[in-house]
């Protein structure tokens, strides 16, 4: 009798979902509120990708900082939604869940950018600010922050030759981007072109986190310099069992995180690496800075998802793309257009026309040009000295 | 009475065993269809996107119930053979123009070839001996040739499809309805997983869905009567596999980018869950699982974001904990069926169904 009670429960909840969904979505979109700014993010929130989603939670807070502190854009609350999966069927989902309502969005893996093109481009008409980078799905309405991995391949190349490394190995996962960037490289003659020798590319499971068998592999060709493309702690961890020496390890950005010299300490000593953007602490120590005043007023209130340069990067998302709907805002007379996609394409406009526009977290960084949608071009050398990430100067590769 | 009629004389073998048994189930099941015809002029872009999705779904769980449900041979490679027919559709559209009428059913010819062979080792082992060997296939088809065989899968940098037009005619897309818009492919899918699921129905009702279902229950039995079981545990694979490549075909229209990630194991697993859920042998069971599986993340999105975080304090941005835990209600929900209503959906359906009957009578 008990379990009929609960079919009749179950059944009664699944036709209530059933309705709710139905009828539930098209009424909310129905509802939009015209004063109201509306972004979406979407970003690996779980699954092997998460270390790295501080970014989007630096992006989410800077929203709220402005909620909190400047009152919205304008005057103009935002409405920020951050929604987990980037893998593509998941975010195709998503992007359809949004893109009716949203003035602009951060949609995060490549193959979305692929798949969802056209809509963004063409139909929709969305700016996108995306978390891969990848230059190549570069379009009208899709930018991306930071060095591209094409340029990062090509500056850490050069960066070895520099140090009088004369060959290289490739180590690299199996995921996607893991797999078509050294390949894109390759292609694209990168390390030919940065004049060093590439002996082999190793691939190994990105599942899997023993992965020495492999990495001998790469002992064996012997190659001055190691680039890690990809699962950095199974990599370095196989390296240090074979004796292969720090020195001769390159990461890239995505790894220049304190979990492995924490994990490694001195072992890693002489690893190379690259440090896109300052950590929070690092930029909290110039109170000046425009990020730091920013950063200061929220942390009083709120604890960051993580300190790292990660959630600056988000940070910084959100400060390109709210100074771009200001600029719209503005030339609208303070008012969301009621036509969606005229005020979606103003937005686009304004993000291209960011010309000379200070990134505020000092350390030497240039100025943003977004004309060419990369962002800025420039990344600080990391090396690990006493078993410790040791910062060097900030260098421009425009 | 104008809905459950009394007095119905089944007189032969044929109408004891037709489709439908009754006026009403033929009169439900017209304007059921009509309602899917008219719905999506009631939808969003998202809404219109999961119905296409959960049509798809329908196809690829009642592939998966004719192997695991009718047959008993276990499998975690549909996502694999999901893929194979992706690719396959996704080769003919684009690099050989062909139209979709001929694509789509290559890719499930295809995918019954590949289906065959990898169904091959049922004939010597069963249960999870079959299940390995159906995961060593997935991992073959998912993480080494769809990775590796680049001049036809493009890799991991994955392969593009263009919607095209149907009917098509190679060469002329223009003639025929163009597939872009998703309202076009949600009739397409439709079509497709209405076909789908009569053609289950109807394999379930003859002789080879018998042998089918006799092979589950007991193999040796079955040879002792005549049944081949060889012949007939191949057959089960290929028939499931040729929906797994139907389903691949329609998924590479819709989502337009495929790679091989998304052909993946936890593909695998989410099919099984689907008949799981829905209650394993039957295809009304696939039909509720996939329409329960599809509509379960994007409902609890929907819940999470819109009813129950207005009714939590402000003092946490519950929005952060709420985007990464539909995760963890999936698996969640998934253990509540197997623990409550091991027989799934279908059977809650049942149920409902007979007390809806009787109401508001609580028992004969």
């Amino acid at each position: 009798m008990k379990r009929t009670v609960f079919f009749k429960k179950m059944a009664g909840a699944v036709a209530l979902l059933a309705v709710v969904l139905c009828i539930g979505f098209p009424t909310c979109n129905a509802q939009a509120d015209q004063e109201t700014v509306k972004i979406a993010v979407t970003c690996s929130l779980t699954g092997p990708h998460a270390a790295v989603a501080g970014f989007c939670y630096g992006e989410m807070d800077y929203y709220t900082y402005l909620n909190e502190f400047k009152g919205g854009i304008l005057g103009h609350p935002i409405d920020s939604t951050l929604y987990d999966g980037a893998e593509t069927p998941k975010e195709l989902a998503t992007y359809r869940a949004f893109s009716s309502k949203v003035h602009s969005m951060s949609l995060y893996s490549t193959m979305a950018n692929k798949a969802l093109t056209k809509e963004i481009n063409e139909i929709d008409k969305i700016s996108s600010i995306t978390g891969g980078m990848d230059e190549r799905i570069i379009a009208p309405y899709v930018f991306m922050v930071g060095p591209s991995y094409q340029t990062q391949f090509y500056v850490s190349f050069k960066r070895m030759v520099e140090n009088g490394g004369k060959t290289l190995v490739i180590g690299h996962g199996n995921y996607e981007w893991m797999v078509d960037m050294p390949e894109d490289a390759i292609a694209k003659k990168l390390p030919e072109k940065a004049g060093i020798k590439l002996l082999g590319v190793v691939e190994h499971q990105s599942t899997s986190s023993e992965i020495t068998a492999e990495v001998a592999r790469i002992k064996r060709l012997n190659p001055d310099y190691i680039w890690v493309w990809g699962d950095a702690v199974s990599t370095v961890a196989a390296a240090i069992r074979l004796g292969i020496p720090g020195k001769k390890l390159f990461l890239n950005h995505w790894y220049t995180l304190p979990v492995l010299t924490k994990k490694f300490g001195k072992k890693i000593d002489g690893m190379m690496g690259w440090l896109m953007l300052p950590s929070v602490d690092m930029v909290l120590k110039d109170p000046e800075l425009r990020v730091s005043k920013e950063l200061n007023a929220f942390l009083a209130k709120h604890k960051p998802y993580t300190r790292n340069w990660t959630y600056i990067r988000g940070w910084l998302i959100g400060t390109l793309r709210t100074l771009a709907i200001e600029r719209a805002l503005q030339k609208n007379g303070n008012k969301i257009p009621a036509d969606i996609k005229k005020f979606r394409t103003q937005i686009r406009d304004e993000l291209e026309n960011i010309k000379g526009f200070d990134l505020g977290i000092g350390h030497g960084f240039e100025t943003v040009d977004y004309s060419d949608h990369m962002g800025w071009g420039g990344m600080m050398p990391a090396v690990v000295k006493d078993g410790k990430w040791e910062i060097g100067k900030y260098q421009s590769f425009n | 009475m104008a809905f459950y009629p009394s007095g119905i004389f089944k007189v032969d073998y044929a109408s004891d065993e037709g489709l439908f048994p009754t006026p009403v189930i033929i009169r439900s099941s017209i304007l059921f269809i009509i309602f899917l015809l008219i719905l999506p002029w009631f939808l969003s872009n998202h809404m219109l996107y999961i119905m296409v999705t959960m049509f798809i779904a329908v196809v690829g769980a009642v592939g998966l119930n004719i192997l695991t449900g009718f047959t008993g041979q276990i499998s975690v490679a549909q996502g694999a053979f999901i893929g194979v027919g992706a690719y396959t559709c996704a080769y003919f559209t684009q690099n050989l123009a062909m139209p979709i009428w001929i694509s789509i059913p290559a890719g499930g010819i295809l995918t019954a070839l590949v289906g065959i062979f990898f169904g091959l080792p049922s004939i010597r082992i069963k249960g999870l001996y079959l299940l390995m060997a159906t995961l060593a296939a997935q991992f073959f088809l998912a993480d080494y040739l769809f990775v590796r065989w680049k001049s036809v899968t493009g890799g991991v940098g994955g392969f593009h499809v263009n919607r095209p037009a149907f009917p098509g005619i190679p060469g002329n897309p223009n003639l025929g309805i163009k597939l872009y818009d998703d309202s076009h492919l949600y009739y397409l899918a439709m079509v497709v997983a209405v076909i789908a699921v009569f053609a289950a129905i109807n394999i379930g009702r003859s002789k080879t869905g018998r042998a089918f279902k006799a092979i589950r229950d007991r193999d040796i039995a079955s040879a002792l009567i005549g049944i081949d079981v060889v012949r007939y545990k191949l057959m089960s694979f290929a028939l499931s596999s040729f929906f797994a490549g139907v389903c691949g075909g329609l998924l590479a229209y819709s989502w337009k980018e495929i790679s091989p990630p998304v052909f993946g194991l936890d593909v695998s697993i989410a099919y099984l869950a689907m008949i799981i859920c829905g209650g394993i042998g039957s295809v009304r069971g696939a039909v509720l699982g996939a329409i329960f599986i599809t509509f379960l993340p994007e409902g609890i999105m929907f819940i999470m974001n819109n009813i129950v975080i207005d009714l939590l304090p402000s003092w946490y941005n519950w929005g952060y904990l709420f985007s990464g835990l539909h995760a963890m209600m999936y698996g969640l929900v998934i253990v509540l069926f197997l623990i409550l209503e091991p027989e799934g959906l279908n059977k809650i359906w049942i149920n409902f169904r007979n007390s809806a009957k009787i109401w508001p009578f609580p028992y004969y």
